[in-house]
């Protein structure tokens, strides 16, 4: 039984790194933007279509690709930042809502009307490979994912700290008008965190595209988890994100384990609303 | 401010009106409506679904000249939920004047569809949906040719019964098995007949699960089984769960003895293009494929033969069992129920399709076809249906059950250690 | 709750244009149905009416009092699935079982609004999306009460008693005459104390606590109404397409929807949810069916670019821009 619970622990702890992969760049976007933004799931399919084409037409390896997607991407989102975004930045949660979700639509079913519904997929020599740690399983791409995760936020420290453009989205994130008095050029900060929080979507499609079959809808299933994920840890907070995505894994591994698989999803769904409640600012985050 | 709003509405004017340019009315055709899902979550085999179908109208064009004389065209319609399932309907029957209606795919969709259909008195031709609820209604307008959710279901576990036990040397009452299924319509009456059935024939059922089809993860659920360790695992899921869970028993070591789908995913050539090696001996319940010439007769024979041919010529790959769904169901309807009508009134279409009666063996994948008159409590769905089981052997779908359609024998009973 | 009492004074409603001018449309409306054969025509005008009804109730969280819901997806199937529970195991006719499931979604909402008034903006609008998926899951998984994913069919027997009829135009009429008394009511909210409160809450919360607004109380009233109406909504859907499943109704992207009507049309506004419904449900249903069969998924594209564009040019909704062109139009009249 020790074993079991082990086991259920790392596969926890591997699939909330599946979900910190897509929560960074969520945080990153909803912290300093304040912009609830519907359509990351399809930024994540669209890097995965893009990690699927690199690999068939120019035979890239998914890890390798990472390098091409994460900068098509950026660019991706800074031209979607600014034609979109920026005209839903400090408006009513509805125009928000609604222009992403519009993008969503846009997005979603432009893939589909470019590539059809087939399910593409990106095959790996270690592609259901698993390493085996004592008793417990570890699969390959899972965790590629994980180490990816930790790396790739790690990276992100020294970036927000030491740069100016990194110092100018911190201050953007604690307090717009200050940032704006000390010269700092909001609309442009705002478009470029976008951009970064996109880029990060095109690490996480480019490391999870191994695991997962490609589709129009990819991308949908993972929207709600990361905000719960974001919302857990604090907004903004990208150990934070980490942490609510690590605590999302394991209760869920061990939910479909001992109560049941169905109610699975049940578990994190509650556990949002009461962290809404009662701690609003999220595990790590300041209390406003 | 007012400019603004009347760009707005110049171009949502523009665009609208684009919409309202209506091709113009042939007379000289048959007119059948179709609603698959060509959008949304389904969208893949909601296609595909369409396609099989149209190939049976093309081929009738081509071979016969059409119904009556005249070429059939189908009216397309996309739905990709239930409510605009209905909607779909009503507007293919009321405002396009159909009174035949093909589809869906989908069970949810089809209940609402044919619940449209069946107030205003229209035909509704189920061709590959599988609920059982579908001809439970007591409706007199909706038949179906393809075999229901109760047939898929309970043929995995009489499989698992009568081959799986015995081969490996078990009690079937003492084999102990777990059904999963995802939870949408299809899962969970496919799983309710996997279970009917199992508990009939004294099946040890270790555990009986449900699980959302897009869960990014199923390590819970592979845990939960190894550590009951069943020796057959029935499942039914579509094709991205299917390839999640099997590539998730191998990282996590689990190995039952025998593996059998249902249908959906297990049932697709992507099972084994995304799988690869992997796939190889896993069982599925499915419509039966590319079955066994001499279980045919031969004009079934060579329907076969051209199906296979144009559809690889088509899709690049030789038909699974939801086209052959698709294909024989329209095929009957085009070639046997609507000559023997005579016209487009549904009430004598009702009647021809009560009078088909073929013997096994005359559709290209080894159906009969007789739909249960009113009165029985599966009335409009064809009674001599079949649901076999097919076997991935070398990436390919292979017909091993039953007997008379087989074209191999199984094999990887029970199934050799993870490579 | 004085403020339900104050909401049916009728001195207040009849000397207003905004009533005045409707009680005629409303006529002409009711002519229209009569004269209208086409079972296609009269789908989709039942629709229309369906979708407003929904967008109307909405409207009441969503536009008057500033919470903006995305999971009113669960009150609507709360009062869909009640109804034909009900109606299916105990033969009560859906119109109790509407009032009852209106009750139980009225009260579930009082609670939601409870729990959840702090919250501001963003934040409520997740909580009510965990809500509606968790409502989702519980109704995918109590299987005995709900048949799950299956769905509920409801048998077709037609009568007044059942709710259920041959003739479309029936249907229309009673859409109709919900349309009309949700816009009402609607109305009636607008120029009732209760009303003010909300206008006051919305443009300033802090402030109007200051004013010994209960804040608290008049959200859990709002959304408690909200969820009611919506609720009967769901029972209207659920008698006219005779199917409900969980994915349909109990989900996010139902909810998705309403909010998304009301918005378009012009949200914390009587007139909003109609034309946002008039405008909206016929384009979503002419776009499937000319282009649905063509290209699959390009309808949902153009549907898409539509939303972009109304939202960035009319972010307030149709009814507002109207009226403020209106405003500006007869100031520059009174000044010129």
């Amino acid at each position: 039984m020790e074993g079991m619970i082990l086991q259920l622990f790392v596969s926890g702890i591997l699939l909330g790194g599946v979900y910190a992969l897509v929560s960074i760049g969520l945080t990153l976007i909803f912290g300093v933007l304040d912009v609830v933004n519907f359509a990351h799931g399809e930024f994540l399919m669209i890097g995965m279509y893009a990690v699927f084409w690199l690999c068939t037409l120019f035979h890239l390896d998914p890890y390798a690709s990472l390098l091409v997607v994460t900068p098509l991407l950026f660019f991706f989102g800074l031209f979607v930042g600014r034609t979109v975004i920026r005209q839903t930045i400090g408006a009513s949660s509805a125009v928000q809502i609604f222009a992403t979700v519009g993008v969503s639509l846009i997005l979603m079913n432009g893939a589909l009307v470019l590539w059809k519904a087939d399910f593409r997929s990106v095959p790996t020599a270690y592609g259901s490979g698993a390493l085996m740690l004592g008793p417990v399983f570890v699969g390959y791409p899972q965790l590629m994912s994980f180490i990816g995760a930790i790396v790739f936020s790690a990276m992100l420290f020294p970036f927000l700290r030491y740069t100016y453009v990194g110092k100018a989205i911190r201050a953007t994130a604690q307090d717009r008008r200050a940032a704006t008095l000390m010269g700092i050029d909001i609309q442009k900060t705002y478009i470029f965190t976008f951009g970064i929080g996109i880029a990060l979507v095109g690490i996480a499609s480019a490391l999870l595209a191994p695991i997962y079959s490609i589709y129009p809808g990819v991308g949908a299933q993972f929207v709600l988890v990361a905000y719960v994920a974001v919302v857990l840890g604090g907004l903004g907070n990208i150990p934070g994100a980490i942490l609510g995505s690590l605590l999302i894994g394991i209760t869920e591994t061990f939910s479909g384990f001992f109560i049941s698989p169905g109610w699975r999803q049940a578990i994190y769904y509650a556990v949002f609303i009461l962290v809404l409640i009662f701690r609003p600012q999220g595990l790590l985050g300041q209390k406003q | 401010m007012a400019r603004k709003l009347l760009v707005c509405s110049l171009l949502i004017l523009a665009l609208v009106s684009m919409i309202y340019w209506n091709d113009a009315k042939a007379q000289n055709e048959v007119k059948i409506g179709t609603i698959f899902p060509l959008t949304g979550p389904l969208a893949l085999l909601g296609n595909e679904s369409f396609e099989a179908a149209d190939l049976a109208r093309e081929m009738v064009n081509e071979r016969f000249g059409g119904v009556w004389g005249k070429k059939v065209v189908f009216i397309k319609a996309d739905a990709p939920d239930p409510t605009s399932g209905a909607n779909e309907a009503n507007r293919l029957i009321t405002h396009e004047g159909m009174k035949i209606l093909i589809g869906t795919y989908s069970s949810s969709i089809a209940l609402a569809a044919s619940a449209v259909a069946e107030r205003n008195k229209v035909i509704y031709l189920e061709v590959i949906a599988s609920s059982d609820e579908i001809n439970q209604r007591g409706y007199k307008y909706t038949f179906r040719t393809n075999e229901s959710a109760a047939d898929l279901g309970g043929t995995a576990a009489v499989f698992a019964s009568e081959v799986v036990a015995p081969t490996l040397r078990i009690d079937s009452k003492k084999l102990k098995i777990v059904i999963f299924h995802e939870d949408s319509a299809y899962g969970t009456s496919v799983g309710k007949g996997v279970k009917a059935t199992a508990d009939r024939l004294g099946l040890q059922v270790l555990a009986y699960d449900n699980y959302k089809a897009t869960s990014p993860d199923l390590s819970s659920i592979v845990l939960r089984f190894r550590a009951l360790n069943p020796d057959v695992i029935i499942a039914t899921s579509y094709i991205n769960d299917a390839v999640l869970f099997w590539k998730t028993c191998k990282q996590l070591g689990l190995r039952p003895k025998a593996l059998i789908g249902t249908s959906a995913g297990y049932g697709i050539p992507d099972f084994a293009r995304l799988l690869g090696p992997d796939s190889e001996g896993v069982f599925t319940s499915e419509a039966p494929a590319l079955v066994n010439p001499a279980a045919l007769t031969d004009k079934a024979k060579a329907l076969d033969k051209e199906f296979r041919e144009r559809w690889m010529a088509k899709k690049g790959r030789l038909p699974a069992g939801h086209a052959y769904r698709a294909f024989t169901g329209t095929w009957v309807l085009l070639t046997e129920v609507l000559p023997k009508a005579g016209a487009m009134d549904p009430e004598k279409i009702r009647e021809a399709f009560l009078k088909v009666d073929l013997p096994y063996g005359s559709l290209p994948h080894g159906l009969g076809v007789k739909y249960a008159p009113p009165g029985n409590p599966n009335a409009g769905l064809n009674e001599r249906r079949i649901a076999g089981i097919q076997q991935w052997q070398d990436g390919k779908i292979v017909q091993v059950w039953p007997e008379k359609l087989a074209v191999k024998r199984w094999t990887a009973i029970p199934l050799p250690p993870w490579k | 709750m004085e403020g339900l009492r104050r909401l049916f004074s009728p001195k207040l409603i009849l000397k207003d244009p905004e009533v005045s001018l409707s009680l005629p449309a409303l006529a002409f409306w009711a002519l229209v149905i009569g004269f209208v054969r086409n079972p296609f025509y009269l789908d989709v005008l039942i629709m229309i009416l369906l979708w407003a009804m929904l967008a109307s109730s909405w409207n009441i969280a969503g536009g008057y009092a500033g919470m903006f819901s995305l999971g009113h997806g669960a009150f609507i199937g709360i009062g869909a699935y009640m109804s034909s529970m009900l109606f299916i195991h105990f033969k009560l006719s859906p119109w109790l079982g509407m009032i009852t499931g209106a009750v139980v979604a009225g009260v579930i909402a009082s609670c939601l609004g409870y729990i959840c008034g702090r919250l501001k903006g963003h934040y409520f609008a997740l909580a009510t999306i965990a809500f509606v998926e968790l409502v989702n899951i519980t109704g995918v998984q109590l299987k005995e009460l709900t048949r799950g994913s299956e769905g509920l069919s409801i048998p077709f027997s037609a009568g007044w008693a059942n709710f259920m009829f041959e003739n479309k135009v029936t249907y229309a009429y009673i859409g109709l005459a919900f349309m009309a008394g949700f816009y009402f009511l609607s109305l009636a909210l607008e120029r009732s104390k209760l009303g003010y409160y909300l206008v006051a809450m919305r443009e300033d919360e802090d402030a109007a606590k200051s004013l010994a607004i209960n804040t608290p109380r008049i959200k859990m009233v709002s959304i408690g109404l909200s969820g009611f109406l919506a609720a009967i909504g769901g029972t209207f859907y659920a008698q006219y397409i005779l199917f409900i499943e969980p994915d349909t109704v109990l989900s996010f992207n139902f909810s998705v929807q309403v909010a998304l009507v009301t918005i378009v049309g012009g949200m914390g506004t009587a007139l909003g949810p109609l034309v946002g419904s008039f405008l909206l449900t016929p384009l979503n249903m002419l776009l499937r069916a000319y282009l649905g069969g063509s290209l699959a998924g390009l309808h949902i594209v153009i549907y898409g670019f539509l939303l972009i564009i109304v939202v960035f040019f009319i972010p307030d909704g149709i009814v507002n821009a109207i009226r403020l062109t209106l405003r500006k139009y007869l100031q520059s009249e009174e000044i010129g």
